[in-house]
């Protein structure tokens, strides 16, 4: 399971209306760091911001108030649960592991279009143990989607809101358990919006559902769940302050143009990635249990973009055309006019790349173009199998234990989309020239077919296949004792993988096609924890863990779209995290306290960016990053007086890099290593999430079925997220130490801390109550709202990222500048199911 | 919901406010960043040879040879930059000296002045470059070029690889400025060791017709000589690239001191000045000598 788009957006709040956050992640993040559009889509960078919304489901389904009230309030700011990242939560369903081998990632791509089906979860958070996974740093989440378990009868639901799409119908039916065992679940969902949020984007998502299961006997469940959702968006990226001031928005969106006074879009995104599941469950006896799974996916996901052979860029918030950079402020003026008023500059000028064109020269192939839309493709392929065994030795002990497999291979290339009005492109890189004017093989793509002359569907630029095996076992001993439980757990895991290169370049004729060095890891986690229960009703408990782990796939190329090279000195990664924490529950007051601590050491990252100088993709490596990552928790609940209750939830963390990076850096046209540096991150705060949130909350609950709440966000200690790049000796190069210059070099911007407020509500009605002669069935329409940043703040930057570039030669910090992205303004989310059981 | 309950709550509640804040508090914003970046120079890196001794053991032998020369001992030299590309008179040359002597090297980049500017020391590692005798000034370059000219030149060492031959150091440095007068540029025992060092002349002039005309021809990039005279009129040649900032101006019609980089043509077996930017044109309003 691919991609990491779009989240569990269910929770069941009160009755069962389902309530989907914005699923606004479907637009995500990743184009941020796209700073020019060679660079492919790195899934390693999509997590960054998929992660909070994506894991929000887990932190709801564990439970709490505390986890559900970040999930709900605290997402929509980018909180992230203790600063981890998405690849730190464990996702199982029916059973099965999904996380994406290729980059740890926990994703459900059902879970914006099915989340009436979404009602039997379970799930553990942080380090505390789980029956179904080992878990992530995290926690784990647990989403049962079989047939049998699932409610009986009809449920249709329509959705009217305001962000990535507009409307949503979804629709489910269960018979539940009938004759002979069976039961049968078929659900369809269909999510659209003609115009999003942000200008130029859309939407347009379809979900089937089938799931059969076949009870054998009391004690074996055999279940077949089929899903997909193909879904069409067009995306909108952020972009940097000039050009958002000057285009009047905070939500400038660069990505789309007119094209015969139609709007069109440059940065489309199709994925369908089919999945099919098979679990098989044994009840052996009251005290042993073993689920077993097995899951296939086929799929394909692909976002396009404009390229370009020989020609300047077609993106209007290219840096180029930074007003800013004009010296003459007669001309800046008139840059600035032009960007304010011309939606052919301020948009992409469709018209004019047709013209351009189509006024090319005709050749023996005809007409070449220039610019194309191109199609980033990533067809995967994937096997997760999985067994779990639940047993009770007797009441005292009780053992679980897992066996995971994960298969992957993911083909990753560029396809031409549209040939913009001309008749062929050329399959070379035209970056490569420069640097290698005497040697016409550097041109070439592809060496075994030169000079290859592209149509629409034709694969170009770079093309080569991940295939990862990932195999691991784990094994949970648990004790329980009146006031004490404790337990113990261990985790093996087999990372064996490698880069197929299905073409050869011209660049590393050498070490581009064929098979890689095939890496193995082996990694292991040790976990620990008890839990000390003074009383019923006071609860005190500490884990720890230690662990090992690969780096990703993309982690370990330099730079895995054209070549063979794996990351000098790639090692795994080590992390240490323990909690701690203290529980009241009453029937009135729920209240926990806890406080964590996380450090991260020989991390990797890979960023590759276009150098100005160099004028071509540069590599940076960065190894033996470190984090820390502190902080406590607070989550408190009370029920005040008849139906009303307060619940407060707050954390405060402190997030930062804890060691300095090397720095590698190597070009993506030369095998010569550039330079060998170290960022000097330690110290910098880890970026893109507020690193304090709290909210406050009120609510009043009707014995009539219906509830209202109000809660009060905060959000402080943001930092915009480093180039590490700017953190080095070359970047400060010839600056005075110590001046002002060099001071803002180094700075780290912090975001300004702010404030929403968010309304839901919700009202369950029984019809049967109204209308007589109904059967045996019972009918109820639910009612569900939420409104969010109710004050309308458009202000609220969520998320700022420094480019990757950086100017070099002239220290000029705006030349390539942060990114910001904002926070959306007043939402509305609401709902209207009809339901019949 | 009992008094009692909402005590213990409330004492609950504030406790453990107090306990976040308290985390939260730990925060400092000073904290200490690493400082990349002092102006020192790289520790380990020390010339071998002064420019002087370089060139009396690599140039000297290969004085009269018009082929570029393999240079294959590791050997070190440093001097500060003299001359950078910021104006465009220079074109993919930095020139630099040391107290005795000065040498050019090529290298790929329009924007050498970004990495090594006047002022900047800098170590060569001039294992695996290649010596020339550029019409009698003496480079350093990356390869052997014969794409450019009927003869073989050295081209430039490129971008990518600079970093391996050229070490940065220290920068903001000054340069020593050695005061000649045009009898002294002669150009011929010494002029191996004293070529381009940065030099100034005094009590200098442009000719009456060169004040009428363009530094260099901006049109068509054509590099332009004009001429500067003593009082007693003997002259030496400006030459200014047509790529130079400068080269649609007019020389100052003043009088007094001019610096440049000294180099020598000699196919025209004339001493040259080439000029960092108008800056190095000290004219005042000083009567002229013609």
């Amino acid at each position: 399971m691919k991609h990491l788009f779009s989240f569990f957006c269910t929770a069941v709040l009160c009755t069962s209306v389902a309530f989907a956050q914005s699923d606004s992640t479907e637009k995500t993040q990743q184009q941020d760091l796209d700073v020019i559009p060679v660079v492919s889509a790195n899934s390693d960078d999509l997590s960054e911001s998929i992660s909070d919304q994506n894991v929000a489901s887990m932190l709801a389904s564990s439970g709490d108030i505390y986890a559900a009230t970040l999930a709900y309030r605290l997402n929509q700011a980018g909180f992230r649960y203790r600063g981890y990242r998405n690849d730190q939560f464990t996702t199982i369903i029916n059973g099965i592991l999904i996380n994406d081998p290729e980059n740890g990632q926990s994703f459900f791509n059902g879970s914006g279009a099915f989340t009436d089906l979404m009602r039997n979860r379970s799930g553990s958070l942080g380090l505390l143990p789980s029956s179904f996974a080992f878990g992530g740093l995290g926690g784990s989440y647990n989403l049962d989607l079989r047939a049998g378990g699932m409610r009986k009868g009809l449920s249709l639901n329509y959705t009217a809101t305001n962000r990535s799409y507009y409307n949503r119908l979804n629709g489910s039916y269960s018979t539940g358990y009938i004759k002979g065992g069976w039961a049968f679940t078929v659900a369809f969902s269909r999510r659209w919006a003609v115009k999003g949020y942000e200008p130029g984007t859309s939407y347009d998502g379809y979900g089937y559902f089938l799931g059969i299961e076949k009870k054998f006997g009391t004690k074996n469940r055999l279940a077949l769940t089929i899903f997909g959702t193909p879904t069409q968006s067009a995306r909108a990226t952020s972009s940097v302050r000039e050009f958002q001031q000057l285009a009047g928005t905070n939500y400038y969106n660069a990505d789309w143009g007119y094209q015969n006074g139609q709007i069109r879009s440059a940065n489309v995104n199709k994925r369908f990635e089919p999945t099919f599941m098979l679990t098989h469950e044994a009840k052996i006896s009251n005290k042993t249990n073993i689920i077993t799974g097995i899951d296939f996916e086929i799929g394909r996901n692909q976002t396009s973009n404009i390229d370009y052979f020989n020609s300047p860029s077609p993106d209007p918030d290219y840096y180029k055309n930074l007003p800013s950079l004009i010296s003459d402020p007669g001309q800046r003026a008139m840059a600035e006019e032009l960007f304010r008023t011309d939606a052919n500059v301020r948009q992409i000028a469709w018209d004019k790349l047709y013209a351009i064109n189509r006024a090319a020269p005709i050749g023996p192939n005809g007409r070449q173009s220039s610019y194309i839309l191109g199609d980033r493709m990533e067809d995967n392929k994937q096997v997760n199998f999985n067994t779990t065994l639940n047993h009770t030795f007797y009441d005292h002990i009780s053992l679980t234990a897992g066996l995971t497999y994960q298969w992957e291979k993911v083909r990753h290339y560029k396809q031409v989309n549209d040939l913009l009005g001309g008749d062929y492109y050329v399959n070379l890189n035209d970056y490569a020239v420069q640097d290698f004017p005497t040697n016409p093989d550097v041109l070439q793509n592809d060496l075994q077919h030169p000079n290859r002359i592209l149509h629409v569907g034709d694969a170009y630029e770079y093309d080569y296949s991940s295939q990862i095996h990932k195999t691991s076992v784990w094994l949970q001993p648990y004790f329980k004792f009146n006031h004490v439980e404790f337990f113990v757990s261990g985790q093996l895991t087999h990372n064996y993988y490698w880069r197929t290169g299905n073409v050869q370049n011209g660049l590393y004729p050498d070490n581009s096609l064929g098979d890689s060095k095939k890496i193995s890891l082996i990694n292991y986690a040790i976990k620990a924890g008890f839990q000390y229960k003074i009383n019923g009703r006071n609860y005190f408990y500490a884990n720890g863990e230690v662990k090992t782990e690969a780096p990703t796939f993309n982690q370990s190329f330099l730079s895995a779209r054209i070549r063979n090279e794996v990351v000098t000195g790639l090692t795994n990664e080590n992390v240490y995290a323990a909690e701690i924490g203290y529980q009241y529950k009453s029937p009135i007051i729920t209240l926990k306290i806890s406080g964590f601590y996380t450090e991260f050491q020989n991390g990797i990252q890979n960023r590759t960016f276009f150098h100005d100088d160099y004028r071509t993709n540069v590599n940076y490596s960065l190894t033996g990053i470190g984090k820390r990552e502190l902080g406590g928790e607070l989550g408190f609940d009370a029920k005040i007086y008849k139906g009303f209750s307060v619940n407060l939830v707050a954390s405060g963390g402190l997030y930062k890099y804890s060691s300095n990076a090397s720095a590698t850096i190597t070009k993506d046209n030369s095998d010569q290593i550039l330079a060998n540096q170290t960022a000097y991150i330690k110290n910098y705060y880890l970026g893109g999430m507020p690193q304090v949130s709290g909210s406050l909350g009120f609510k009043y609950s009707s014995k009539h079925y219906w509830y209202v709440g109000i809660n009060f966000n905060y959000f402080d200690q943001m930092y915009v997220e480093i180039n590490p790049i700017r953190r080095t000796l070359a970047a400060v190069d010839l600056v005075d130490y110590g001046s002002a210059q060099y001071n803002e070099i180094l700075h780290q911007e912090k975001l300004k801390g702010q404030f929403t407020m968010d309304m839901t509500g919700g009202y369950n009605l029984l019809l049967n109550k109204y209308i007589h002669h109904m059967g045996k069935y019972k009918y109820s329409l639910n009612f569900y709202g939420t409104l969010t940043n109710m004050a309308n703040n458009r202000n609220f930057v969520i998320n700022g990222q420094e480019q990757l570039r950086y100017d070099y030669g002239q220290n000029n910090l705006d030349k390539f500048g942060t990114k910001y992205r904002y926070m959306h303004g007043f939402g509305y989310f609401v709902s209207v199911a009809f339901r019949m059981q | 919901m009992t008094s009692v309950q909402i005590k213990k709550a409330a004492a609950a509640v504030m406790l453990c406010t107090a306990i976040v804040l308290a985390v939260v508090s730990c925060k400092k914003d000073n904290f200490d960043i690493p400082s990349p970046g002092a102006n020192i120079d790289p520790a380990g890196v020390h010339a071998t040879m002064t420019i002087k001794q370089f060139k009396q053991a690599y140039c000297v032998p290969n004085m009269n040879s018009y082929l570029p020369v393999m240079l294959t001992d590791s050997v070190i030299i440093s001097g500060i930059v003299n001359a950078d590309d910021r104006s465009g008179n220079f074109y993919k040359i930095i020139s630099l000296q040391d107290s005795t002597g000065g040498i050019q090297i090529k290298v790929g980049s329009s924007y050498l002045y970004q990495d090594y500017p006047i002022g900047r020391r800098i170590f060569i590692k001039t294992k695996g470059l290649l010596f020339f005798n550029y019409t009698g000034t003496f480079e350093l370059g990356g390869y052997i070029d014969t794409t450019t000219s009927t003869f073989p030149n050295v081209g430039a060492i490129v971008i990518d690889k600079a970093a391996d031959h050229i070490i940065k150091g220290q920068w903001g440095l000054d340069i020593p400025v050695v005061h000649k007068t045009t009898a002294q540029l002669t150009f011929n025992t010494d002029n191996i060791n004293e070529q381009s060092t940065l030099i100034q002349l005094d009590d200098m002039e442009f000719g009456r017709f060169d004040t009428t005309q363009t530094y260099a021809d901006a049109v068509t990039k054509a590099s332009v000589d004009r001429t500067v005279y003593d009082c007693s009129n003997y002259g030496v040649t400006v030459r200014s690239s047509g790529y130079a900032n400068f080269a649609s101006l007019k020389p100052n019609k003043g009088h007094g001191s001019i610096r440049g980089v000294y180099t020598y043509y000699s196919v025209h077996n004339v001493p040259q000045l080439i000029l960092r930017d108008t800056s190095d044109i000290m004219f005042t309003n000083a009567p002229r000598c013609h």
